[in-house]
């Protein structure tokens, strides 16, 4: 929670509210790139698991350390790691082609990693407040560790799918016509699973497990619904998480409210009104 | 010629490990440059596993499928590049973003078409569109398109390649009937006039039975392979079918077969 400060300007230009402000170009690169992926293969169930297995490989980093069998590993490690296999046993289900078993592997993995959170957190009620913390975020506090480690793999993420756009969009639009086109549909695959999970555990932090959806999928989807080109709603996408994340660090200055909280609750009454438009204009013959 | 031939499979089978189906047996034929060829045989008959054979994403578990003299297994990557294959437009994503122009433009970038000397990537795309007759809805979003408006896209990003094989599955579901006759005549242009060897999977060959060179009837083995004379019969469609299919013979002597599915066109 912000210590209260005297003018607007100053609480702005107080490092942790600017670490926030870092934090919220970063997570709006993810929503962009990885959130308008997962929306465009209908993949946002792999969003929801990865977030919360990225909590239990937080919570496991956590445990050790308090235990002191590692020292000096930030949970975020601990978090993309368990993330990212989460995505890895995803891309596997999906390359064996059934959309069913993709479901139940994530579905599985995401009760297998709450279960295995709220364990880790019964074993360590000293340290269970720092898994809380995880659980529900908050970008104000950020550290510059965080934030390094945040910066480079949002910058790997979409380096990477930018190096592969072709092939990864052509995947998400055709995957048996992609392998006819010599393209490893299979590794790809793998590399965009792998690479959503990655997304939902820089985010973890920010926003915390339980929003990590609304952040990453909801500006994709409102995106979706108003842009007729890949770009355009990735570019919107991005812009829509940036805008609800500015919003609610300003707002965090006039009320005391989560700010990832603020900025999910922004994001999704955004794709709710998107679809009201939506609705609206169809009605009218306005959108075909 | 041998040089001509453009398929080959010589006892062709495929065994699906899990669970443990044999999909295709004891299928041998060729096709030469410029062929059009029918696929048919009911649901589950091994038609789709024969176009995965073709385009070298199975290995047969006995004989061999050769496209331009080379194995398909083994060579895939290089046959790969010789074949325009068309899906189903139902099995592909709906939801993404793209339009027409773009479809075709990622299928044409993807194989290298506009670099290194291989032509204007914007004018093949435009072309390709044109060839299908959707040059105007070339910017509408490809998920507000009607099936059939669909399926042309993807014949279109078949054909941006310059295939020397069009492998298509099913390539008139959900398309209505004029535009229907304008792809299957569009198909035996390129096949007659282009020299493109053209190997349709259908459920319905009444569309193409004036058109086609050869029919393969298949039952998770090849029940006959020949002219549409010769495989048409009530006798082979019974075979492959299970069940009586009635023929009907048209007036330019064409044999026409009435499937449940043919009865709905």
């Amino acid at each position: 929670m912000p210590p209260t400060t005297d003018s607007f300007l100053d609480y702005i230009a107080s490092p942790y509210v600017l670490r926030a402000l870092a934090g919220v170009v970063l997570i709006a690169a993810n929503a962009g790139v990885s959130g308008a992926f997962a929306a465009f293969r209908r993949s946002t169930f792999l969003v929801s698991g990865a977030s919360h297995a990225a909590l239990a490989g937080a919570a496991l980093v956590i445990v050790l350390e308090t235990h002191g069998l590692i020292i000096g590993v930030n949970p975020l490690v601990g978090a993309a790691l368990a993330a990212v296999g989460l995505g890895l046993l995803a891309a596997w289900a999906s390359n064996r082609g059934s959309d069913e078993l993709v479901e139940t592997a994530i579905g599985v993995g995401f009760a297998f990693s709450m279960a295995l959170a709220a364990l880790l957190m019964s074993m360590i009620p000293e340290a269970a407040t720092r898994v809380w913390s995880v659980l529900l975020g908050d970008v104000l506090l950020l550290t510059n560790g965080d934030l390094w480690l945040m910066g480079g793999v949002t910058l790997a993420v979409c380096g990477i799918v930018w190096w592969f756009r072709r092939p990864l969009l052509f995947i998400t639009f055709d995957i048996e016509g992609a392998k006819s086109f010599g393209i490893r549909a299979g590794l790809h695959n793998t590399l965009l699973f792998g690479l959503i999970a990655l997304s939902c555990a820089v985010v973890l932090k920010s926003v915390g497990a339980i929003v990590v959806y609304a952040m990453l999928v909801a500006p994709a989807a409102t995106a979706l619904l108003l842009c007729a080109s890949v770009r355009r709603a990735m570019v919107t996408a991005t812009g829509i998480a940036l805008v609800s994340g500015l919003v609610a660090i300003g707002l965090s200055y006039y009320v005391r409210l989560s700010v990832g909280a603020l900025a999910a609750l922004l994001a999704c009454l955004t794709y709710f009104a998107a679809l009201c438009w939506r609705a609206t204009s169809r009605r009218r013959g306005g959108v075909a | 010629m041998t040089g001509d031939i453009v398929v080959e499979a010589v006892g062709l089978g495929y065994d699906y490990v899990s669970p443990p189906v044999c999909a295709l047996r004891g299928v041998s034929f060729e096709l030469r440059r410029g062929a059009f060829l029918a696929v048919m045989g009911p649901n589950g008959s091994g038609k789709s596993t024969l176009v995965r054979a073709v385009l070298g994403l199975l290995r047969p578990t006995r004989g061999s499928i050769r496209v331009a003299g080379r194995e398909a297994w083994e060579y895939r990557r290089e046959i790969q590049r010789i074949i325009g294959y068309v899906p189903q437009h139902d099995s592909v994503n709906q939801h993404l973003p793209m339009c027409p122009r773009d479809i075709v433009g990622l299928a044409a970038s993807t194989r290298g078409v506009g670099r290194g000397g291989h032509g204007n990537l914007t004018a093949r795309v435009n072309d390709a569109l044109a060839m299908v007759g959707m040059a105007d809805l070339a910017h509408r979003p490809f998920g507000s398109l009607s099936g059939g408006q669909q399926q042309r896209v993807l014949v279109a990003r078949a054909l941006v390649v310059d295939p020397h094989l069009l492998l298509m599955d099913e390539p008139f579901a959900g398309v209505d009937v004029v535009h229907r006759n304008e792809l299957v005549e569009l198909l035996a242009w390129l096949s007659r006039e282009k020299h493109v060897t053209v190997m349709a999977v259908v459920h319905n060959i009444n569309p193409l039975a004036h058109f086609v060179d050869h029919v393969l009837l298949l039952d998770n083995r090849m029940v006959a392979f020949g002219t549409p004379g010769e495989t048409l019969t009530p006798e082979l469609l019974a075979e492959a079918y299970g069940a009586e299919v009635p023929v009907l013979v048209c007036d330019d002597g064409v044999l026409h077969p009435i499937t449940d599915h043919a009865a709905d066109h």
